[in-house]
């Protein structure tokens, strides 16, 4: 029988430090997947994951049960993301802006681009379009469409209400409409 | 689009709609909603089309995250940690309770530390802070104008003539009083010696009452002559001056004020 999360983090904090793994290896691709998303990166989302289950693990004896390991867990992890973003240097900042800027036109012709190209590039330009938005609308966005979290989760883990989770989507989904607006050729 | 507005104000049941969390109710009747507004009709289907584009963006393979735990180990929660805690369960009343005494308890201990001294009679309120023990400032916070010396005097003298009346009207009445008792014990023993069966008395016995009533009068005349005098010299509550009292004790001790009559 699987032991549920509350269960492994008693017992890591009685004195079985390993079974903390049994959560990393149960969250790890949750929160790869935040950081990747909020940072657009495979490095960066990596050291964020790394970063994120060793805060938890040192921190373990905070957890008081009130909300779900994955809610406080995802928290970590966003606080986590907020952190490398404002930490990134202005040189770095400008050129992602750049690539953003450039990437809206696409960068060879749509008409003989394969499927598989096209998915790519729509991948990219995704990609590009999230990284402009800012933090806070881009991680309703990523928690909803790539965690699959409910609005009630996300509101927990930001500590926002449920009606402000809706909005910053809604603005978050419009400004995106409007930077992809040039995939309309493509498609 | 024909008839597209940007101003619907259904944004977050629109957000609702559209990832599925609307309870049945909620989801038909906005389903007739979206035939009834183009605005939301024309911003579901595109909101539709970016959410396929938005899972174009697949992520790879997820590298495993190894964490090297035989250095580390679970901080155990310090004195704050556990305080905070223990506050966050607390009842809002009870914290609330409990920072108002702590804030009344500081308040005082400021005041007893300033030698505060805070009075309120007729004069007003007044608030007398001595910072350890040298009392520096004196301030009246009375609303009304402070009262003068020329006032507080006209006041005293108003209450003393009017208890000086009363004590008078009292001092009246009572003398009256012994008076009137000290005249019938007279009248009783002027009658009985003029009586004639004075005969059935010994002389001793009628040296005796003369003797009483010399007395008795002596003090009805040293009360009139005291009425005369100003009863607030010395002491105004010293009505008889000693010796009246004395005279009279003396003779109620004789008997004299039920002294048979007749045999």
């Amino acid at each position: 029988m699987e032991l549920t999360d509350t269960e492994i983090i008693e017992r890591t904090l009685n004195g079985e430090p390993e079974a903390f793994n049994t959560l990393v290896r149960r969250w790890e691709r949750q929160i790869y997947s935040l950081a990747f998303r909020m940072l657009g990166r495979d490095e960066e989302a990596y050291d964020i994951c790394q970063e994120t289950f060793l805060s938890a693990y040192r921190n373990l004896s905070k957890f008081r049960g009130d909300s779900k390991f994955s809610s406080w867990l995802y928290r970590i992890a966003i606080n986590c993301c907020h952190n490398r973003i404002r930490s990134r240097s202005h040189s770095d900042v400008s050129l992602d802006q750049q690539l953003e800027d450039q990437g809206f036109e696409p960068v060879t012709d749509a008409e003989n681009l394969t499927d598989g190209l096209q998915r790519e590039q729509i991948a990219e330009l995704v990609r590009r379009g999230l990284a402009g938005l800012p933090p806070d609308m881009r991680q309703v966005i990523v928690m909803k469409e790539y965690q699959g979290l409910k609005f009630q989760e996300i509101a927990e883990i930001l500590n926002i209400p449920v009606s402000t989770v809706k909005t910053r989507l809604y603005t978050g989904l419009e400004q995106l409409k409007q930077r992809l607006s040039h995939l309309k050729s493509i498609l | 689009m024909k008839g597209y507005k940007k101003d619907c104000s259904r944004k977050e049941d629109l957000i609702t709609y559209l990832y599925g969390e609307c309870t049945p109710k909620e989801e038909k009747e906005f389903k007739l909603h979206l035939l009834e507004c183009s605005s939301c009709k024309q911003e579901s289907a595109e909101f539709g089309m970016l959410r396929q584009n938005l899972q174009a963006w697949n992520m790879e393979e997820t590298p495993r995250v190894v964490l090297d735990l035989a250095t580390e180990r679970p901080r155990a929660r310090s004195l704050k940690e556990i305080l905070q805690e223990l506050s966050s369960a607390l009842p809002a009343w009870f914290k609330f309770g409990t920072g108002f005494a702590t804030a009344c308890a500081g308040i005082l201990l400021m005041l007893a530390v300033f030698n505060t001294q805070i009075r309120y009679d007729q004069n007003g309120f007044s608030f007398q802070v001595a910072l350890f023990g040298n009392k520096t400032t004196a301030q009246n916070l009375s609303t009304n104008t402070p009262i003068d010396d020329e006032v507080t005097r006209a006041l005293v003298a108003k209450v003393l003539s009017e208890k000086e009346a009363e004590l008078n009207q009292a001092l009246e009445v009572k003398r009256s009083q012994i008076e009137a008792e000290l005249r019938k014990q007279i009248s009783v023993l002027s009658g009985e010696l003029s009586e004639k069966s004075n005969s059935q008395l010994s002389k001793a016995s009628l040296e005796l009452k003369r003797q009483h009533q010399a007395e008795l009068e002596k003090a009805l005349n040293q009360l009139q002559r005291q009425r005369n005098q100003d009863a607030f010299e010395d002491d105004p509550f010293n009505l008889w001056g000693g010796v009246n009292e004395k005279v009279l004790q003396k003779a109620v001790e004789n008997g004299y004020g039920s002294y048979p009559s007749g045999n």
